[in-house]
């Protein structure tokens, strides 16, 4: 997992719940470097798992919703520390199309060594797009967060229909479609 | 605000921590673009190196292009447009044979063969007129050494267009023959030429191949008309006669035929022919040729499977001097096999001057010849099949039955036989119509249910009845499902086997009735005989004692024998026709069968020993000892069977072995029994018989082997009975094996009732004094009742007739009555009736009778208060007199020390003092009798020995045997085995307590 995630993470938690709630699941979390995570490292991803639902344990907000926001704060920071890859982008299906095909090949050319899920696109129109997740860390909650941060910032309204495809929740199916 | 404190502590640690390894990271990725620069920089120069080799590559590869152009084996010539040579190339020269300067500047006609100048000339000219760029030609050049040289010229009229002509190249990359310019201003010609010598060779060759296909076409053609002619067996000969026109005239000869033999092949007659045109049939002339005139002929077919000849004269002799005044000059026969037969054969025969056969001929001849086998052979096949079916159908029409055929429709699709007389009422135009349109409802009904048993069972049979001409008939139907769409339904007139049937079993029953009767009446009879046989046998013994003339005695003893004889005789008769006539009545009861066994075993000791046999007895040790089991009957059984044995053989041994299975049932077993003897044995064509009535084997001389003949047939009737069967191997000269087999015998837990430790307490019971009163019309049979009954304390009524009794019951008033069943007059039944009903008597009456019908048994068993069954036991009789009278038991027998009821030892001294001596003598002269006898149980020999007891007892004044004495021939007149039994044994038991009191005494 890229230590970006982390950060971003722990910086919504700093912002959300102040320091002391990042200090919290940190030292609960008894993690190996501590919680000294930086953006350019790579860190187990059961970490961030430990972190979140300890989160959600001192929060009392579901480990799902959890993932989902810090998945829409995500998308934002994402959106403003790589503006190139969102050159000649100017609406969210074509984006969420053009992740699979070109941004997780960029991820890829600059960390060789990164697991990514998959999210392909098994069908799209002008107002629907079906879009199916596939990891084996079954982060679709994070997935749909982030769904959800690129509808904003493309302005665009939709309505977000997440159906399991396996129990595990390793593969899950979006269902996107535009509100009018 | 310490912990805030330590908060922010913390957060700057781990800030410090992440900067740190952000540096870390850093530094190994700057290192790692470093690593890649000098990749990069490797790359490059590697990239100058590939670019040299490419470049070298590359010229290297014109290089080739250049010589591969000059190797290029078309011939190239450039002329102008009037035909002067203006360039060729190196293959040019050598094809031809000029140098260059030989060649260029010269006219392009100049080359070409002679014959062909005029012909390329003018194809030449019309390209040009008709404006063909392209064009192409075939002709021959002449070489400088004047050979021939075909060639294939590619001529191009060029135009200065040419080279951006796209069309052009176009076609020129595929085969093409011409394409026209457009309006083009063509300069010069360049024609390009490929030698084509070879293939014009292989065209030669081709068209060579070409003709022969034709000709293999032409026979298969011909062939297959041939076949398809005889596909067909209609109008054959027509057919045939087409077929050998068709041949001969494709193969061109002058005649075509074909021969058939007679059926011994001795013959052969010509039966098909052709003859071109001019030559005369022969047909008529060539019938009935025997083979022995031509015996080459038949032998070169047969062995080498043709006669072929370009020219008769090499031909055996005999074939020559038939075939040469006929004209022939060469042949080809080929013969005819019908089934691997030899049956004729086919020729084809040329008149005119030697002709060559080819070989594909010859060969197309065999397979006209194969084919003409064949159809000859389904022709035989189909005439031997109509011929077959013909007599099928004469078959079926001689068949009395009547044959429908019924569809899915139940409608009638064709029928046999005249239907009127099974269906009187069936309406014409009966075929393809609803079964209810054409039948009474009532049978069409029965029809449709039977039609769809036998549709869902494959077949079904049923029986109906109907008047036909005033008369009931019967039929029989018999259905049977032929496919899915059909049944054949077969009636048969049934009305007079129906009759014989019922007449048979009327006939049966009459003939099973007069059976019966028959029995019934031997019954009656044998058991009318037996009454007075009683007489006769009992006054004989009684005289025998009192005649002192030994020849009177003489007599006597014969007439007894005789009358044993007789009685058996009577007997065995008696069972039979009880049997028969169904009233034998066997009663299961346990019983001991070692008892029997040994019984057995002691009866026939005596005529073992006499003929000096070994009598061998085998009983599986752990055979149950109580067993259901008729006694009587079982008893008769085996000694028939062991009798038999005895009877009929010499000398050797008799074996008696007991076997027995578990069955399922733990409370059953079969029983096996074997009775296996060294006798003279019986053939095997007469074991079969020996178990029918009178028939004993074939040629036993009766003087030899006593008997009625009746023994084995009871026995086996006895074991049919008891639910047994009996089974015999035999081997003459060797001996018998007679196995019987029981099934499911129950098994008794239970003690016998025949237990014989009970039998000498008879003497103990002591009746208190009573009135007895004996009805009966034979006097004989009241002094024997009398007999038995031996108590002083009884007093005794007779009565000679039921009338008489009654009479006398008005006055006397007995305790019981003992009632004959048999008399003249007043019958027992009537008399015991008016004794129980009018006279209100409660005195027991006890049925007193030899009858023993069984359907009478249950009337004296309703009406009388007991029975006896003549000739009467004992024990019965005591039995019956402890059930009706008063009595009390006295001690024990076996109380050795008390006195005995009939033996007083006590008080008699003298027999105690007398002993050494008589029990001495006795010894000596009797004792070895008496063991004889125990076994034996021949009457008048214990009678004999009963004799000589009492005179030497009486000599010695010894009361005890004195007594014994009188008592053993008492029982003899008893006709009563077990009392016989008793008594003789009672003897050894007097020996043995004289000799031990006397001992005592001492």
């Amino acid at each position: 997992m890229k230590g970006i995630i982390f950060k971003v993470l722990l910086e919504m938690v700093e912002d959300k719940f102040g320091y002391e709630m990042v200090d919290t699941i940190i030292e609960e979390s008894k993690l190996p470097n501590d919680g000294a995570y930086t953006t350019v490292g790579t860190y187990p991803h059961t970490e961030i798992v430990t972190l979140v639902s300890n989160l959600s344990k001192h929060s009392n907000i579901e480990v799902a919703k959890l993932l989902e926001v810090f998945g829409e704060h995500a998308f934002s920071i994402f959106a403003e520390a790589y503006k190139q890859m969102f050159e000649g982008q100017n609406n969210a299906f074509k984006f969420l199309s053009s992740v699979e095909g070109t941004i997780h090949v960029e991820v890829l050319k600059l960390y060789p060594e990164a697991q990514l899920p998959t999210l392909v696109t098994s069908s799209m129109n002008n107002n629907k797009m079906v879009l199916i997740y596939k990891s084996t860390r079954a982060m679709s909650d994070f997935a749909k967060g982030l769904i959800v941060g690129c509808l904003k910032h493309f302005n665009e309204e939709a309505s977000i229909e997440d159906l399991p495809l396996k129990e595990d929740q390793t593969e899950v199916q979006f269902t996107l479609t535009i509100k009018k | 605000m310490s912990k805030e404190i330590e908060l922010l502590k913390r957060k700057f640690e781990r800030e410090r921590n992440a900067r740190k390894e952000a540096e870390q990271l850093l530094e190994i990725k700057s290192l790692e673009l470093y690593q890649s620069n000098l990749q990069l920089q490797k790359a490059n120069e590697n990239k100058e190196v590939i670019i040299q080799q490419r470049t070298d590559e590359l010229r290297a590869s014109e290089t080739h292009y250049q010589s591969l152009v000059e190797s290029i084996s078309d011939l190239i010539c450039k002329t102008t447009l009037d035909g002067k040579i203006t360039f060729v190339n190196k293959v040019t020269t050598q094809t031809l044979g000029y140098s260059i300067d030989e060649i260029i500047g010269r006219h392009i006609f100049d080359f070409i063969a002679p014959e062909y100048k005029q012909m390329a000339h003018n194809f030449i000219a019309d390209q040009l007129k008709y404006q063909n760029c392209i064009s192409y030609i075939e002709f021959p050049l002449l070489t400088k050494q004047g050979d021939e040289k075909w060639l294939g010229n590619n001529i191009q009229f060029i135009d200065s267009k040419c080279l951006n002509c796209e069309k052009k190249y176009k076609k020129l990359a595929g085969k093409i023959k011409t394409i026209k310019g457009e309006n083009c201003n063509f300069t010069e010609v360049v024609i390009v030429a490929r030698d084509i010598s070879r293939q014009k060779e292989s065209e030669e060759i081709n068209l060579r191949q070409s003709i022969q296909l034709e000709k293999f076409y032409n026979q298969q053609v011909i062939i297959s008309e041939v076949a398809l002619e005889l596909n067909t067996l209609n109008s054959f000969p027509e057919r045939v006669n087409l077929i050998l026109k068709k041949i001969g005239k494709h193969i061109n000869v002058s005649r075509v035929y074909i021969f058939e033999n007679s059926k011994d092949n001795m013959e052969t007659s010509n039966t098909f022919e052709w003859c071109n045109k001019g030559i005369h049939q022969q047909i008529k002339d060539l019938q009935n040729i025997p083979y022995v005139l031509i015996p080459s002929w038949k032998d070169k077919l047969i062995n080498d499977r043709i006669i072929y000849s370009e020219n008769i004269n090499e031909l055996p002799d005999d074939i020559k001097d038939i075939l040469q005044p006929q004209g022939i000059h060469s042949i080809i026969v080929l013969p005819l096999f019908i089934t691997n037969q030899f049956y004729g054969f086919i020729g084809f025969d040329e008149n005119s001057a030697d002709r060559k056969w080819d070989k594909s001929e010859i060969e197309l001849l065999r397979t006209i010849s194969n084919i003409v086998s064949n159809a000859f052979e389904r022709r035989r096949i189909e005439k031997n099949l109509k011929l077959s079916e013909q007599e099928n159908s004469a078959i079926i029409d001689s068949i009395p039955d009547y044959i429908f055929i019924i569809d899915n429709n139940n409608w009638i699709t064709s029928h046999k036989g005249g239907t009127i007389e099974v269906f009187p009422f069936l309406k014409k135009n009966y075929e393809n119509t609803d079964l209810y349109k054409i039948l009474p409802e009532d049978i069409a009904q029965k029809l449709e249910i039977a039609l769809n048993e036998c549709r869902s069972n494959g077949h079904f049979q049923f029986e109906y009845e109907c008047v036909r001409e005033h008369l009931p008939s019967s039929f029989e139907v018999r259905m049977i499902r032929m496919n899915k769409y059909e049944i054949i339904s077969i009636v048969r007139d049934v009305t007079s086997i129906k009759e014989n049937e019922e007449q048979l079993k009327l006939a049966k029953e009459i003939a099973e009735n007069a059976n019966r009767t028959k029995s019934e009446f031997l019954a009656n009879v044998s058991h009318e005989i037996r009454t007075p046989m009683n007489a006769i046998l009992g006054f004989s013994e009684i005289l025998l004692d009192k005649v002192e003339d030994k020849i009177y005695q003489g007599y006597l003893k014969t007439i007894l024998t005789s009358g044993r004889t007789l009685l058996s005789l009577i007997n065995d008769i008696l069972d039979l026709s009880k049997i028969e006539a169904g009233k034998l009545e066997v009663e299961f009861e346990p019983i001991n069968y070692i008892d029997i066994i040994k019984d057995i075993e002691q009866v026939f000791a005596p005529k073992i020993q006499k003929k000096q046999l070994s009598f061998e007895i085998i009983t599986a040790p752990n055979l149950p000892a109580y067993i259901f089991m008729d006694e009587v009957r079982f008893y008769q059984i085996l000694f028939n069977l062991v009798g038999n044995a005895i009877k009929f053989t010499k000398k050797g041994y008799i074996k008696l072995e007991t076997n027995f299975e578990l069955t399922s049932d733990p409370d059953k077993i079969n029983l096996i029994i074997e009775i296996e003897d060294t006798g003279i044995g019986i053939p095997k064509d007469q074991v079969g018989l020996i178990f029918e009535a009178f028939t004993q084997q074939s040629g036993q001389s009766n003087r030899q082997f006593e008997g009625t003949g009746l023994g084995l047939t009871i026995t086996k009737k006895l074991i049919q009975k008891m639910n047994g069967t009996i089974n015999a191997t035999s081997q003459v000269g060797k001996g018998s094996i007679f196995r019987v087999d029981f099934k499911d015998i129950q098994l008794a837990e239970i003690k016998s009732n025949n237990d014989k430790s009970n039998d000498l307490n008879d003497r103990q019971i002591i009746f208190e004094p009573a009135t007895i009163m004996i009805v009966d019309d034979i006097d004989f049979n009241i002094k024997v009742l009398k007999t038995m009954i031996e108590y002083e304390q009884f007093t005794f009524l007779e009565a000679y007739s039921g009338e008489s009794a009654i009479e006398m019951l008005e006055t006397e008033t007995p305790d019981i009555i003992f009632m004959d069943i048999r008399m003249p007059g007043m019958s027992g039944i009537s008399a015991t009736e008016i004794i129980k009903d009018k006279m209100n008597s409660n005195t027991p009456v006890i049925a007193f009778t030899a009858s023993a019908m069984q359907n009478q048994l249950d009337l004296i068993k309703n009406l009388f208060d007991g029975f006896l069954r003549k000739p009467i036991t004992k024990k019965t009789l005591t039995q019956t007199l402890q059930d009706h009278l008063k009595y009390s038991i006295g001690k024990p027998l076996e109380n050795e020390n008390e006195k005995d009821h009939k033996y007083d030892f006590k008080e008699d001294e003298n027999c105690i003092n007398v002993a050494p001596i008589v029990l001495e003598k006795i010894r000596k002269e009797l004792l070895q009798e008496w063991e004889n006898i125990s076994g034996n149980l021949v009457i008048f020999e214990i009678e004999d020995f009963a004799n000589k007891l009492e005179k030497i007892s009486t000599e010695y004044d010894c009361k005890v045997f004195i007594d014994y004495s009188q008592n053993l021939r008492e029982s003899l007149n008893s006709f009563d085995v077990e009392l016989i039994e008793t008594s003789l044994f009672e003897f050894k038991y007097i020996f043995d307590a004289i000799e031990k009191k006397h001992k005592k005494q001492i």
